[in-house]
């Protein structure tokens, strides 16, 4: 195989329709590997175009489909998880509000009054 | 068939029946199993076909349609009206072909022998093994072959179907073309 070759077959290859450059469309006319290539190319495409199981859904197909749609756990849990989102955000929003509202807390000055007993205790309670 | 199925899925239900199935998939969203059972009915032909395209066995297709529909109903949130059902649909199917595909073993992929080798006009004998050579792809290869040259699509309605990238489709194709270029030169 030479370059023209090698040419003639990317190009064949890529072609989706199989339309090539008039200059390397005479190539496999000198060229039985090519030519070759070519013909197996075109069965391989036309295999691909055939290839189909040709399978219609029964009558029961939906009926089955609607078993496996009872069973399945998830659609349960989501379903569940659907139904309770207002809830859900009807809770934050009564959350949030309280917050919002409520009056800041006063500082806590716990420790410092814990160190000046300290300090007291220290100095004898002096100053 | 192809072209019609592309037809299909590229033309928006026109008036009513669009109107029906937007409330069907409105209703289903509610909860209400009946609602699914209609669209699964509404689609299940389509789902059948595309799905053969990848899958030979009726058990096969049958099995990987029913796993769209669940996957359809389990993802029914996600689902936006601004785009036909039928596409959101498709973009299910497709991706649970490429992972059904992808996770077969390798002695699942040899197609059925029952096939009669096609001929072609330009060499008779051509025909001869090339549904055993197809098989010998990667999944991946052939399911790209297959939306390419078996459903007649182009690089960006496979990427719009799938929700790939256009490059990543194209640098796909690019490998499954080599790949079958070498598969078929190495034939004797």
């Amino acid at each position: 195989m030479n370059a023209a070759c090698d040419r003639y077959r990317a190009r064949l290859g890529a072609a989706v329709d199989g339309t090539l450059p008039r200059e390397l469309e005479s190539h496999p006319e000198g060229c039985a590997e090519c030519a070759r290539f070519a013909a197996r190319l075109a069965a391989a495409r036309e295999a691909l175009r055939g290839h189909h199981a040709n399978v219609e859904p029964d009558a029961g197909f939906a009926a089955r489909v609607a078993v496996r749609l009872r069973r399945d756990p998830a659609v349960d849990l989501g379903n569940a998880a659907l139904r309770l989102l207002p809830v859900t955000l009807m809770l934050l929003a009564v959350l949030a509000w309280i917050a919002f509202r409520s009056e800041p807390l006063p500082a806590d000055s716990s420790s410092e009054d814990v160190l000046g007993w300290v300090v007291a205790d220290s100095t004898g309670g002096r100053p | 068939m192809t072209l019609a199925w592309t037809l299909e899925m590229s033309v928006d239900a026109p008036g009513e029946a669009a109107r029906d199935e937007a409330r069907l998939v409105r209703a289903a969203l509610r909860g209400a199993p009946d609602a699914f059972s209609k669209l699964v009915r509404l689609h299940q032909r389509r789902v059948f076909r595309l799905i053969g395209r990848f899958f030979r066995r009726r058990e096969d297709v049958e099995d990987v349609a029913q796993d769209v529909f669940l996957t359809a109903w389990r993802k029914l949130s996600t689902y936006r009206a601004e785009s036909p059902f039928e596409h959101w649909l498709t973009r299910i199917c497709l991706n649970r072909c490429y992972d059904r595909l992808r996770r077969q073993r390798p002695d699942e992929r040899v197609l059925d022998d029952r096939i009669e080798p096609r001929a072609t006009a330009s060499d008779p004998t051509a025909g001869i093994e090339v549904e055993r050579l197809l098989a010998k792809l990667e999944p991946v290869d052939r399911f790209i072959l297959l939306l390419l040259h078996g459903e007649g699509l182009t690089v960006a309605e496979i990427a719009g179907r799938l929700g790939w990238s256009r490059v990543n489709v194209k640098v796909r194709a690019h490998r499954a073309r080599s790949r079958l270029r070498r598969l078929l030169e190495s034939r004797p």
